[in-house]
């Protein structure tokens, strides 16, 4: 008989997973709760550009034929008795199991931010609320737009920066730039907090006349006052305010329960993907708690090695982050990294813009199809080791 | 990995034992690279803390000792203590500024 592996969550990691495993000797089955694989960088230029361009994709289109879907949300997943309880009561035994159930916003941690982004929008939830950005500055005239990072984790951690970048070069096209004060806030020491990135990203904000403040812990929102305001009662006072949201993992019971931290993401070896205390269970990409940043590419590379691992392969991840920094004005820069060396200063290029925009076009492809990418991906993973760019850029 | 353990109820202890974006391996942190683990660790306990609370932030990045420096400068809170054990940097900190 055929071995069964369930993949919880039809995201970047699910849907690399579900398409790389031979279906001659597994039987292999999606679970999500809603019908959608969802492009999240794009909610970006939703908030920021207006793009129309479709971010979403029907999961089923994208699974190989022969790989199962289930609509259901997994409600429970028992790892001791190898069962995923859906909702409505069903469940479905397996013989492997994978959680790639993603992240999203806590907006609890944070008061008043729900208002906030009723009012306002956000770009780390959902297409509507990107696009409640998109009104928000359009129709700022002048004011103070303020960008906040609210805490740790978020998806993606060049993403808040993108989004002062963008807005800034939104303002300045528009001829409104003398008129809004474009606002940045976040509870870390630096713009960037890794130091060698933030060596590349100072300079523009200053360049650029976009103020910032460092160490700004958001306790928060009085949107009558229109003020943010600091765990120590520091108050910035905004016209408009976009928060990134701290994120919290999927609502989903684990028996045992202490496999999740405090924030429901799923413990896990970082070189593995196993979930803590389980050879037959893996969690990947942003609902894992390992430390690496919440990224696409991290769940592609983990996707990748769990499988391999299924298969029988001792592989193991290197902890190698690839993420792409929109800088604005048709520059971006790469966040690039592993688990043996820090985070390569990388000088803003338009090089790196472009391939950012050349990924996202090719992104459907290499989910589909990712063993015809994997030439592709490894020689560009090849030539950017961080080991190797160190080399040169320090 | 706990980021931080909540003992006695009103002690927190934060552990950072590698670098995020990107964390990276005991031992195999360069000098001086400031990395933002420890004070992102410090960060999420703090928000969780009442003013009396005592927060302590364990790291291996020499470079946590300036930046939490500068963070208990900026946000009024006390720095009780700062020692090395071996290659760990050790932070106390007394929670005292939140409104
Ligand atoms: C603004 C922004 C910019 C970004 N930019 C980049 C970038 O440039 N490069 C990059 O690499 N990454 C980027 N990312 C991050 C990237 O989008 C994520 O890291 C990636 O989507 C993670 O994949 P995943 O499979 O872990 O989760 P997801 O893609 O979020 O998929 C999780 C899936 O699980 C399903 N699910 C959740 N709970 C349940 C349940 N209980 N039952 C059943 N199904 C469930 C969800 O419906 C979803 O389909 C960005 C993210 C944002 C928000």
């Amino acid at each position: 008989m055929k071995k069964r592996v369930v993949i919880i969550g039809g995201g970047a990691g699910g849907a690399i997973a579900a398409n790389r495993l031979p279906l001659e000797e597994f039987d292999v089955t999606v679970i999500d709760s809603q019908p959608y694989h969802y492009y999240w960088p794009w909610l970006l230029y939703i908030a920021f550009k207006g793009s129309r361009r479709p971010m979403k994709a029907e999961i089923r289109s994208l699974l190989r034929p022969g790989v199962n879907f289930i609509q259901a949300r997994a409600e429970a997943v028992d790892l001791a008795n190898r069962r995923v309880q859906l909702e409505g009561g069903k469940a479905v035994e397996y013989d492997y199991l994978i959680a790639a159930t993603g992240s999203g916003p806590n907006y609890s941690v944070i008061g008043g931010l729900d208002k906030a982004v009723e009012k306002y929008g956000d770009y780390h939830s959902t297409e509507a609320n990107a696009w409640r950005v998109w009104d928000t500055i359009n129709k700022l005239k002048g004011g103070t737009f303020a960008v906040i990072v609210g805490g740790d984790p978020y998806r993606c951690p060049p993403s808040p920066l993108e989004g002062v970048f963008l807005a800034e070069e939104f303002f300045r096209s528009r001829g409104l730039r003398d008129r809004v004060r474009v606002l940045f806030a976040s509870p870390y020491p630096r713009p960037y907090p890794a130091e060698p990135m933030n060596e590349v990203v100072e300079p523009l904000l200053k360049e650029r006349g976009i103020e910032y403040v460092t160490f700004f812990t958001l306790d928060h929102i009085d949107d009558e006052k229109k003020v943010a305001v600091s765990m120590e009662g520091e108050e910035l006072k905004y016209d408009a305010l976009v928060v990134i949201p701290p994120h919290a993992g999927a609502d989903i019971k684990y028996s045992p329960p202490d496999v999740l931290t405090q924030d429901r993401f799923v413990q896990a070896d970082k070189y593995t993907n196993n979930i803590k205390g389980f050879d037959d269970a893996f969690v990947i990409g942003d609902a894992s708690a390992v430390p690496v940043a919440k990224t696409g590419v991290t769940a592609h590379l983990q996707a990748t090695v769990v499988v391999k691992r299924i298969l029988g392969e001792d592989a193991r991840n290197t902890g190698r982050t690839n993420c792409p920094f929109d800088l604005g004005y048709g520059l971006g820069t790469f966040v690039i990294s592993d688990f043996e060396n820090p985070v390569v200063k990388l000088p803003p290029s338009r090089f790196s813009h472009l391939a950012k925009m050349a990924f996202a076009a090719a992104y459907w492809d290499m989910i589909k199809y990712p063993e015809l990418w994997d030439p592709i991906i490894d020689a560009y993973f090849e030539a950017t080791r961080p080991a190797k760019l160190r080399r040169f850029y320090g | 990995m706990p980021y931080y353990i909540n003992t006695f109820n009103r002690k927190y202890k934060a552990i950072s034992a590698n670098c995020a974006w990107p964390r990276i391996e005991l031992g195999s942190t360069p000098r001086g690279i400031a990395c933002p683990g420890p004070i992102t660790e410090l960060v999420k306990a703090y928000r969780s803390a009442k003013n009396g609370d005592v927060i302590e932030v364990l790291a291996t990045d020499p470079g946590f000792k300036p930046d939490v420096e500068a963070w208990v400068k900026r946000t009024g809170n006390q720095l009780l203590e700062f020692r090395q054990e071996g290659g760990t940097y050790i932070a106390v900190i007394k929670v005292t500024a939140k409104k």
